[in-house]
């Protein structure tokens, strides 16, 4: 297969996902400026496929060799894709053909606000802009346009009739719930981590790999990018109504759970008020965290572990907790029945010399220099 | 983004020095100070992005979500803390979670939440908006505190929330929680 330019065989496969995904992060200047650094002068990598000597394309016969790996529908709009290009696909071309494919399949309509000329040049790849329309209540129907740079939002926005949500990659992860005017990237992070294993280090030069995976890689850039794109939108364009604390977006119900010291009786409580409410007060995190905080045997714990030995975090605290009940149910009982048995040195006086206090119902063990005697003696 | 935001009929609030506009859900426009605005994730990650472009024009971030009395009181709350806070190192995740249970809320910010439930909810979706996580963390543990104190009962009536439960399912929520109801009394440390 022919590749492109020697310099750019140098870059690794996590650069080029990079590029694909936060290609249109940064201001026009701003990638131009990257690319170019990265390139030696290109604004995008060359196509990795050329045409061969005799018209045809190498792509097109590989394909054609492992079609069975791939479904019917994928092939043939595959094939579109090649006669458009005669034959010039990328990698950024691939990955943007499987991401708009899936994207159409679960509601997505792909449109251009392209200004000016060179804009509607370098749109295949650079201008992902999408459509879509959600029904987020059976009586609200929101429309937005979709884009993956905020710093287009600018430009979008005046054109655009609908709202416009941003993906931002730029953004902390703990970035997480921000509506309408943001959406939160590690959908978009986790699917380039996956894309980088998946791919290892033929991911620059093999769109061919890239072809051959493609029933993998469209499942995973469907569960993890897109049906998670639809479910944030959703909430994007309906924000909570706060009628009451249960309207509250979950994150923020979590963080409450989890501001208190011994915050075991507000989930508990939590938990019994509505079914949103348990919902949350059920979350492995809450009990992950609670059981951690309370119990020290499942402090160093790690998810595996408790997994394994217990199930879930909600088990791992419930057997716990229960255990420290049966324990000081049994004291109890072992109290009532004979009373406590509170060494002299126990009983909370540093010294041994004038132990007077021993607690009611607390028998205590006898101080050797106790005036036997003495009245409050017993 | 529009920048339609600053039309002649917003009013704006000025305030000497101040460099970033924004709006608020009515179209009111705000200038904020560069580090008062920055607080906000969100304001500060669109900044960044703007790189240049930013102070050159009469744009204005549009903060859509956001109310124009919520945004005062956030207003008042973010100039006070750029005053006083100094600056933290970012904490590993364990000492940020376990800092929660222990921190206690500062006598100015109590007083700050010092409103009714309402508003504090509402502040709170606002701090999680615009991404200001010390405010959305006060707020959230006001609201902890708050609850701790109360029953089922009292909680679905302060906070609106009505009960979705089946008798039935009602019933299995108090099996589940049988574990814990028949704790005998938590013995103190100082006996």
């Amino acid at each position: 297969m022919a590749t492109g330019s020697p310099k750019m065989e140098q870059r690794s496969a996590v650069d080029v996902v990079e590029d694909i995904i936060e290609l249109d992060v940064r201001s026009e200047d701003d990638n131009e400026e990257r690319e170019s650094a990265l390139n030696g002068g290109e604004i995008f990598p060359k196509p990795v496929i050329f045409l061969a000597e005799d018209e045809t394309n190498r792509l097109r016969l590989i394909s054609e060799s492992t079609f069975h790996h791939v479904p019917k529908s994928f092939q043939d709009d595959w094939r579109i894709l090649l006669d458009e290009r005669r034959g010039n696909v990328g990698l950024l071309d691939g990955f943007q053909f499987v991401v708009d494919r899936l994207m159409m399949e679960e509601g997505f309509r792909k449109v251009q606000y392209a200004t000016t000329e060179s804009e509607q040049e370098t749109d295949s790849v650079r201008r992902s802009y999408y459509n879509h329309t959600v029904v987020c209540l059976p009586d609200q129907v929101f429309s937005c346009v979709l884009i993956f740079s905020r710093s287009q939002s600018w430009k979008v926005g005046q054109q655009a009739p609908i709202p416009v949500v941003v993906i931002q990659s730029m953004v902390p992860e703990q970035f997480r719930h921000l509506s309408k005017f943001a959406l939160p990237t590690r959908i978009l992070q986790s699917t380039r981590y996956w894309i980088s294993n998946a791919y290892g280090g033929n991911l620059r030069s093999d769109v061919v790999e890239m072809y051959r995976n493609l029933p993998e890689l469209s499942t995973v850039v469907k569960d993890t990018l897109v049906l998670k794109l639809k479910a944030i939108i959703c909430h994007s364009l309906a924000p909570p109504i706060l009628t009451g604390l249960d309207s509250l977006p979950c994150v923020l119900l979590e963080e409450i759970l989890l501001r208190t010291k011994d915050a075991e009786k507000t989930v508990l409580t939590m938990r019994q008020t509505c079914k949103k409410l348990r919902h949350v007060a059920d979350m492995g995190h809450i009990w992950r965290v609670l059981g951690r905080e309370t119990f020290s045997a499942l402090k160093s714990m790690s998810d595996a572990e408790v997994r394994e030995k217990f199930g879930s975090w909600k088990q791992a605290f419930v057997t716990e907790r229960r255990a420290e009940i049966e324990e000081k149910k049994r004291k109890a009982a072992l109290e009532a029945s004979y009373g406590a048995i509170v060494p002299y040195h126990w009983s909370g006086f540093n010294s041994n010399l004038f132990n007077f206090a021993p607690l009611q119902r607390q028998v205590a063990m006898p101080n050797p220099y106790a005036n036997l005697f003495e009245d409050e003696w017993y | 983004m529009s920048t339609a935001a600053s039309s002649s009929t917003s009013e704006t609030i000025a305030e000497p020095g101040l460099k970033i506009k924004v709006s608020t859900k009515e179209g009111e426009v705000f200038e904020l100070d560069e580090k008062v605005a920055k607080m906000s994730q969100v304001i500060r990650g669109i900044l960044e992005d703007l790189g240049e472009q930013n102070g050159g024009d009469d744009s204005v971030l549009p903060l859509t979500q956001v109310e124009t009395r919520i945004f005062r009181k956030i207003l008042v709350w973010l100039k006070y803390h750029a005053g006083h806070d100094k600056e933290e190192a970012p904490k590993a995740e364990e000492d940020e979670i376990i800092a929660r249970f222990c921190e206690e809320i500062p006598e100015w910010d109590q007083k700050f939440l010092n409103v009714d439930q309402a508003v504090i909810l509402e502040i709170m979706l606002a701090a999680d908006y615009l991404d200001i996580k010390k405010l959305r963390g006060l707020c959230c543990k006001t609201v902890a505190n708050i609850l701790k104190t109360k029953t089922v009962e009292q909680i679905r009536e302060m906070y609106g929330i009505e009960n979705d439960f089946t008798p039935e399912e009602e019933e299995e929520i108090r099996k589940q929680t049988a574990w814990c109801e028949d704790e005998p009394p938590r013995q103190g440390s100082n006996h």
